[in-house]
């Protein structure tokens, strides 16, 4: 009905001049929502900050044990914005390092999981019914039996506490949610004619798999990464909440909200601040995750 | 308002203009339609895919797309302007004066209530003589679905829209719209979603009972051999605006809009010729129409006034109108 | 129907056998010396070899696993290292508090959540959508320990009205142990008294862990709720002129609560999960602080115990809400009588 609209152009237009307009549409759709638009410029400011903390921050060696008496506990001023912890570290200059570690967990998290959660969806989506199909969904049904977190709390008490085992208990638990969305798709469209076709036409499984069938599944996948990132850098935060990441004197931010706990009401500072910093990050992947997904969702 | 109404007319639609939002502004989908529907007639609207005509009766029935806009006109349904009503008044209108069948019969019944819960609530809300009555109520919903020639009505009752075949699931939608009297069906291209071998049936039916009823039809459709079928008259439309009205016989023998003419020749005729060219070049660009008469790129009648001005319909015999200069006095 | 509910059980009870040798690998495979980690680096070798004896450590992999799955099945779950009591005891105490607190955050999010989602898909657009829609967002990321800090900064420490730790206030003694939920035991004891004392306790970790599970709620029902709005029937019932609010609550609500009660289903286990930090802020004391506490004492018997525990309450959650949905949807009760 008021699909017309590119009518007209289409067929006849260069390519080059639609691969612009294809950006320009998808640009379109993601800044229709201003919190989408908000959400990016989070994202994009902790990144920039997380790269650039040593010159940002304030006090850049209080990421260390440093130990400062004559400031501890000192609430917000215009010395310290965010206040001091118990041993007088500026709590600013700690959250900002603390980015760093938030991304690396989300990052190292996706490159490991989405590839193998991807690939296993695919295999057991296009071989549906037979073995390795059932058996690697059966497994994955297991590992979704229990809820991730129960699940990464487990496997990480077994291992040294430190941010490289925190990202890899998440990892462990975390690809069978990938498998199951790649499952799910690749069961949907493995019909197709376009992958009938390309059977007929004697095309190696391979080019099948990842030229034909991975494409049109990668809308809702983006979609979930850009959500994920801020799942995995929560999971990460409540590890180190619970004493399970990166340790001191590293800052990471779920511990910082730990440690200030034990000073709530008083020194209400030390575990609001790096709180409210979590929930910023996740915030930000959240409404651009929103975003992602009204720019690749085909409604006008 | 009531001052400027025509009593014979069911309903009224003057200089209509709809415009949607979309990623590129505005798109201006209706461009001043006017339409009207005498009391008991049947009238169908043709044009192609895009061209404005599910807009016009969605304006009609006052279920427009939250993305849509009025952008002006009138809509004179009972004498009053449906787009100056309150709340109460429009759900009086809907109640018991519009009714509407869809296009797509899977999707325009809910899928997890039955027919019979369906099609009493519609009953119950009608406005009709005994709607407040349970039984009654039953009764009404068992003979709307005999008189669509259902067979089986009290299991069909019992039944979920998914155990149905898409034939019988558009008679349901026929059988709730005209379950009690309204004053004007309106009918969104209704077999298009349908097996050709019961296309026919359908329309039979829609005719049929739309007759008994004595109700007013608008029929939306693509094709022109579905339009004469069903409709005592026919309008034709392209690229938001109405190019030509006419009693459907006439509209056959003696078509006056180059477009029209373009469209009767892509019917294929069983008596040879084979199949039509089709119409060359696009429906045109609805952002910034240019200011002549939207056909004419593709007219080969075109003329330089063609490029200036948008024809306006204008009356040559009774009851047959037509927008294009061709038939201005004075050309 | 049948046979599809047979089906399903075996599915999974096949998803619980593996689950058991998921727990048995991670919990007392992959730590390596168990019994050493156990008793910790002070204990004498024999007793550390005793315990060994006992665990059947020096038997291969496999039958090891059917020594503890055997030893399950008998109510055998060991002892916990801290508490030095049979685990199935602790299991005992601390599983009803943590079902109380689950289940009364279950309630707030069940109604909280649709009524949202349904006034936010209603008003659709306009500031009480904007509202909610922003609360859900923060619910939907804010940790749990976010809300629990605010929640106890606001109504513990500033307005000091509710009790910031425990079950019950110090001059109460507990009640009668019948289900072991407080405020049920006292009802049934007739102290209403104590079962106030005891709401007020658990009032905000219930809240504090809905929240998240409220914010779920009302996104998806609003999702669904604007994407049925949006199909043909929609525009057909308002054509009819049904009364927008029975097309709301009745019309639309219905076909979207499908999605509505799975995404209830996984915040209601992920309530669990979250109940291991709210639990631990809260100094509540109840199963997933149990288990916490067990996990970072490197409590071997405890966690494999506790976590095969959740695991059965998460797969009969799941086996409950496939019942609840084919009830509520003929799409989706009917197709299974088709199967069978």
């Amino acid at each position: 009905m008021n699909g017309t609209p590119h009518a007209g152009e289409g067929a006849a237009a260069l390519p080059r001049k639609k691969r612009f307009e294809n950006v320009r549409r998808a640009w379109y759709k993601f800044s229709l929502s201003k919190l989408s638009v908000a959400g990016l410029v989070i994202i994009c400011a902790v990144i920039f900050v997380a790269v650039f903390q040593k010159w940002l921050s304030p006090y850049p060696e209080h990421v260390g044990a440093v130990v400062n008496f004559a400031e501890a506990s000192a609430p917000p001023s215009f010395s310290h914005p965010l206040g001091t912890d118990t041993i007088g570290r500026d709590i600013l200059s700690r959250i900002l390092f603390a980015f760093r570690g938030a991304l690396t967990m989300g990052v190292g998290v996706l490159a490991v999981v989405v590839p193998i959660g991807g690939v296993l969806g695919l295999v057991a989506g296009y071989w549906n019914n037979r073995g390795v199909s059932t058996f690697i969904m059966r497994l994955a049904d297991v590992f979704l039996a229990l809820p991730a977190l129960i699940l990464v709390l487990c496997v990480s008490s077994i291992m040294e506490p430190s941010l490289r085992n925190a990202m890899l208990a998440v990892c462990v638990c975390w690809w069978p949610y990938y498998t199951r969305m790649l499952f799910g798709i690749v069961v949907s469209i493995r019909n197709e004619t376009y992958v009938r076709s390309a059977e007929i036409l004697g095309a190696g499984y391979a080019h099948i798999l990842f030229r034909e069938i991975l494409p049109n599944c990668l809308a809702p996948v983006f979609t979930k990464m850009t959500l994920d990132m801020g799942w995995a850098i929560l999971l990460g935060a409540t590890l180190s909440f619970v004493g399970m990441g990166e340790q001191a004197p590293t800052p990471s931010l779920g511990a910082m909200v730990a440690d200030g706990i034990n000073y709530l009401p008083d020194q209400w500072w030390m575990s609001v601040f790096p709180a409210s910093a979590i929930m910023m990050i996740v915030l930000g992947f959240n409404l651009a995750g929103d975003g992602v997904k009204d720019m690749l969702s085909n409604v006008e | 308002m009531k001052a400027n109404a025509d009593p014979r007319y069911a309903v009224e639609v003057k200089d209509l203009f709809v415009s949607f939002r979309t990623f590129k502004g505005y798109a201006k989908v209706l461009n001043g339609v006017s339409l009207h529907v005498r009391r008991g007639e049947k009238i169908s609207i043709v044009g192609e895919t895009g061209c404005g005509k599910t807009t016009t009766v969605n304006a009609i029935a006052q279920i427009l797309a939250s993305q849509a806009r009025i952008d002006g006109g009138e809509i004179l349904f009972r004498g009053v302007d449906e787009l100056k009503m309150g709340k109460k008044e429009l759900r009086d209108l809907r109640s018991g004066g519009i009714s509407m069948i869809f296009q797509d019969p899977i999707a325009s019944l809910n899928p997890v209530f039955t027919i019979g819960a369906q099609l009493r609530e519609v009953i119950r809300y009608s406005g009709a003589d005994g709607a407040n009555n349970k039984e009654a109520r039953r009764r009404m919903a068992m003979n709307a679905l005999a008189e669509t020639s259902l067979p089986d009505p009290e299991r069909i009752m019992e039944n979920y829209p998914f155990q149905l075949s898409g034939g019988m699931r558009q008679r349901i939608c026929i059988a709730m719209a005209l379950a009690t009297p309204r004053d004007l069906i309106i009918a969104d291209e209704p077999t298009t979603n349908l097996d050709v071998t019961i296309q026919d049936q359908v329309l039979k039916t829609i005719r049929g009972r739309v007759e008994d009823k004595g109700s007013a039809l608008i029929l939306i459709t693509h094709s022109l051999g579905v339009a004469r079928e069903v409709a005592d008259r026919i309008y034709v439309m392209y690229a938001g605006n109405m190019i030509e009205s006419a009693p459907a016989d006439r509209i056959f023998k003696k078509s006056l809009h180059p477009y029209t003419q373009a469209l009767m020749d892509c019917i294929p005729k069983l008596s040879g010729g084979g199949i039509a060219g089709g119409i060359a070049g696009r429906v045109p660009n609805y952002f910034s129409p240019p200011p002549g008469c939207r056909f004419e790129p593709r007219c080969r009648h075109a003329s330089a006034i063609c490029r200036e001005k948008m024809p306006g319909m204008s009356e040559v015999e009774e009851d047959h109108s037509v927008a294009c200069f061709l038939y201005r006095d004075g050309r | 129907m049948g046979i599809s509910i047979a089906k399903r059980i075996l599915t999974y009870v096949l998803v619980l056998f593996g689950l058991s040798i998921l727990i048995f690998v991670i919990a007392r495979v992959m730590p390596g010396d168990v019994a050493r980690m156990a008793l910790g680096p002070r204990t004498p070798e024999a007793t550390v070899e005793a315990l060994r004896e006992e665990m059947h450590l020096r038997d291969p992999i496999y039958t090891q696993y059917f020594y503890w799955l055997g030893d399950i099945f008998k109510g055998d779950f060991g002892v916990s290292i801290i508490s030095k009591r049979p685990v199935l005891d602790d299991i005992r105490i601390y599983l009803p508090a943590t079902m109380e607190l689950v289940l009364l955050s279950a309630v707030f999010t069940a109604f909280f959540g649709i009524v949202l989602g349904v006034l936010s898909a209603k008003y659709s657009g306009k500031w009480p959508d904007a509202i909610i829609r922003i609360f859900s967002y923060f619910g939907v990321v804010a940790p749990a320990f976010f809300w629990a800090v605010l929640v106890m900064l606001l109504f513990a420490y500033l307005i000091p009205i509710l009790p910031s730790s425990g079950r019950i206030g110090p001059g109460l003694t507990e009640p009668a142990h019948v289900t072991g939920m407080y405020i049920l035991d006292y009802l049934l004891a007739g102290n209403t008294a104590g079962a106030f004392d005891a709401l007020k306790h658990i009032l905000m970790p219930a809240v504090v862990l809905s929240f998240g599970g409220i914010s779920q709620a009302a996104r998806i029902t609003r999702t669904s709720m604007t994407e049925n709005m949006m199909k043909p029937y929609a525009s057909a019932e308002r054509a009819y002129g049904i009364p927008e609010n029975k097309i709301l609550f009745k019309y639309l609500l219905r076909p979207s609560l499908n999605s509505t009660i799975s995404v209830m289903a996984l915040d209601i286990a992920g309530a669990f999960a979250g109940a291991f930090l709210v639990e631990q802020i809260f100094n509540y004391p109840g199963l997933s602080r149990y288990c916490l506490q067990a996990m970072l004492n490197k409590d071997v018997f405890a966690v494999s115990a506790v976590v095969m525990v959740f695991g059965v309450i998460f797969i009969v959650m799941n086996f409950v809400t496939d019942i609840i949905i084919s009830v509520l949807d003929p799409r989706v009760r009917l197709a299974a009588r088709g199967e069978a």
